[in-house]
């Protein structure tokens, strides 16, 4: 499990990338920008890319998160699955053959390690994070680039790049996650909402 | 020292053959007429696919005690060579195992738990267990009592494999060990254009674990690096 628990500090950044919905000429900016965020909706493509795969498989889903540490995660397709986070701690559900169940093979509850890391991303605190080093690089589309500090991380992510979008401030375009050679994970947000009301129940209810 | 008469020895031979025939895990086999046995033969290979293909399931592991959670698994198998590739990866597109078998097992990526050498063992054998059909002929063939075609092979990745067709198109394979010992159950279900929809697979090891298994895409696998013809897309 000690796997999944390094791969949950990725998918922190992933959640937590949605936070970081600030204009980033600076890693300032980037900060100040965040402390704004109380809540976030958004639609998400995933494609995987690999050289067993002919074509990208994609996966299509939607991601809610309130402040300071609610998340759902949320596929529609190719398989329903709910990853629901929130002060009661972390649980998955997923369609399976007994309908929709919830995943009790235990490896999730590492991913409660994880929120405390998502509070330090929310703030946009990217360049002071203790597993990954992050470059911001400005131009038309600002890119954050991060990169595995530990040996161990980097066997399984190379690393991660971050894109927002250039014509829509405070709003992420993708994120994509460098494995190794040829085989990347590219996540693209759509209809992204700010600062709007969440019902409490879709933190809680799969 | 007494000889046993011949009436007593027939007993016990006749007490053997039947403690042993009670015992066989192996289903009968009603046996055909042999000008029959090679049409059955050929129905035995409808499992296999003949030319390249790709395969991406929805794998749902249930593990000793009920718990269960669910991947992504990607399949490429080549008949011809004899070979399969196998990855699987989470949900959100982690990459937990790539790895290949053509004659000796290679692993491009596994991360902990799933770098044992019995994972990749297990897991690239499932695979050829479900895609590579066995080699040789059949040491039986024939039908079994509710009209499923059956053939027997021996020798092959398991020393005794079944494989059988049911009559509404769905078909089991089922390993067994060389003391008739099941080791894998596979019921493939839902079968379209040849392809099933739906298959499960019940390992039976230290730690049993089973697989339900919903397919996704399957398609078959074209030169990708070929010049494409007129009319005629990659991977169509």
């Amino acid at each position: 499990m000690h796997c999944f628990k390094k791969y949950c500090f990725v998918i922190s950044v992933l959640l937590s990338c949605v936070f970081l919905l600030g204009w980033a000429d600076s890693w300032e900016s980037i900060q100040k920008e965040s402390a704004k965020i109380k809540s976030v909706k958004a639609h998400f493509i995933q494609s995987k890319h690999m050289k067993i795969l002919a074509r990208p498989l994609v996966s299509k889903g939607r991601f809610y998160f309130q402040a300071p540490d609610s998340v759902r995660w949320e596929y529609v397709s190719p398989v329903k699955s709910i990853l629901l986070m929130n002060g009661d701690g972390i649980r998955r559900y997923t369609q399976g053959s007994k309908g929709l169940t919830e995943d009790k093979t235990g490896s999730l509850q590492s991913m409660q390690v994880v929120l405390k890391e998502i509070g330090q991303w929310s703030n946009g605190q990217f360049s002071t994070n203790e597993h990954f080093t992050a470059v911001l690089k400005k131009g038309k589309e600002p890119v954050i680039i991060m990169t595995p500090r530990e040996k161990g991380l980097a066997a399984m992510i190379s690393r991660i790049v971050i894109t927002l979008s250039s014509d829509k401030p405070g709003v992420l375009k993708s994120v994509k996650i460098f494995e190794n050679e040829g085989n990347y994970t590219l996540f693209e947000f759509s209809d992204v909402q700010v600062n709007e009301k969440i019902a409490e129940s879709l933190f809680r209810d799969a | 020292m007494e000889l046993i008469s011949p009436f007593k020895y027939g007993l016990v031979m006749l007490m053997m053959a039947s403690f042993l025939f009670s015992c066989s895990r192996l289903p009968v086999i009603k046996p055909v007429e042999p000008s029959a046995a090679a049409a059955l033969i050929e129905q035995c290979g409808r499992p296999y696919p003949s030319v390249p293909y790709r395969f991406v399931h929805a794998i749902e592991v249930t593990l000793p005690g009920g718990s269960s959670g669910t991947l992504i698994g990607v399949s490429l198998v080549d008949p011809k060579a004899a070979a399969v590739q196998s990855a699987m990866m989470t949900l959100e597109g982690f990459v937990l195992f790539d790895g290949a078998y053509d004659k000796n097992v290679h692993v491009d990526r596994a991360v902990p738990p799933f770098d044992k050498p019995q994972f990749a063992k297990n897991m690239l054998g499932d695979v050829r267990l479900m895609y590579l059909a066995p080699e040789g002929k059949p040491v039986n063939a024939g039908t079994l009592k509710g009209g499923a075609v059956i053939c027997r092979y021996i020798g092959n990745q398991y020393p005794v494999m079944d494989v059988i067709v049911h009559r509404d198109g769905s078909w089991d394979i089922d390993a067994y060990s060389e003391s008739e010992e099941p080791r894998r159950r596979i019921r493939a279900g839902s079968v379209k254009n040849g392809i099933p929809e739906t298959v499960e697979l019940k390992a039976y090891e230290a730690w049993d674990y089973t697989l339900q298994m919903r397919l996704i895409s399957a398609d078959p696998v074209v030169q990708e690096t070929a010049p494409v013809s007129p009319g005629r897309q990659p991977d169509e």
